[in-house]
């Protein structure tokens, strides 16, 4: 038996160079549950990623509700995390539930720790939040972009 | 050949759907997926009257607007219901001509 969990292409629609093809991005909506915050997020599926990462704003917006902040971690918490040249950011590690809901709506959850970039760590980030290898593992991933699709299966 | 070791706890602990949060969490499921037909079914008209860089939010199924600061974001999510607020959908739209290497 298996289940099927939906994602979605977004289509971020700028030419960035003429000789460049822009290409859409997969998404998926999980819900993200952290004490008494919950937060729905259209996350990046990246397989290029160790780990699932939520970006400051979104970490930001998670602890607000569950009442706690970044900041208040001790600095042995933090992990670096590493991306393209020199970039590297500090994160703390955090055990979250997670909430997929499948073709039906129906949900498939469970408790994971992930990542959590500092918001105080400077200028705001315009990306996604990521989902990691460390979540993409559990599933059978297709990404097709012809035709466009995104799903990824539970095999059980 | 060298095993491949997590560095971080990532054991799977499934939570049973008896648990009354599953039934919120269902709820902010649909409240979200309201959101997300929402951008999808007019995905180009948002992109080009919300340009980055800025936050494009999605809530209470068909409103949407950009914020520029994280307060502005959140002062608006703070008028909205629990389950609106956690089903709210932030779109990050970089800088025109920005590129993705994640």
């Amino acid at each position: 038996m298996s289940r099927q969990f939906p994602g979605f292409f977004r289509d971020f629609g700028v030419t960035s160079h003429s000789q460049l093809v822009v290409t859409a991005r997969p998404r998926v909506d999980v819900i993200v549950s952290f004490g008494r915050g919950r937060l729905q997020l259209p996350f990046l599926i990246d397989t290029g990623a160790d780990f699932t990462v939520l970006q400051p704003d979104h970490a930001a917006r998670l602890l607000r509700d569950s009442g706690q902040s970044v900041p208040e971690a001790r600095r042995a918490d933090y992990l670096t995390i590493n991306g393209i040249g020199s970039s590297s950011e500090r994160t703390i590690v955090r055990r979250v539930g997670l909430f997929f809901s499948d073709e039906d709506g129906e949900g498939y959850w469970f408790s994971q720790s992930i990542l959590f970039a500092d918001a105080a760590s400077g200028r705001p980030w315009r990306v996604p939040s990521i989902l990691g290898r460390d979540v993409l593992r559990r599933f059978d991933l297709n990404l097709s972009y012809d035709p466009p699709s995104v799903t990824l299966t539970l095999n059980k | 050949m060298t095993d491949i070791v997590d560095r971080i706890p990532a054991e799977i602990e499934p939570v049973d759907p008896s648990d009354p949060e599953y039934e919120v969490l269902k709820a902010i499921s649909v409240a979200g997926k309201r959101n997300l037909d929402f951008y999808l079914e007019h995905e180009k008209d948002l992109n080009e009257q919300f340009p980055g860089p800025c936050t494009i939010l999605i809530f209470n199924g068909s409103e949407a607007t950009g914020c520029v600061s994280f307060d502005e974001m959140m002062e608006l999510l703070d008028t909205l219901d629990d389950v609106e607020r956690s089903a709210a959908l932030q779109f990050e739209q970089p800088e025109t001509g920005a590129v993705w290497v994640l």
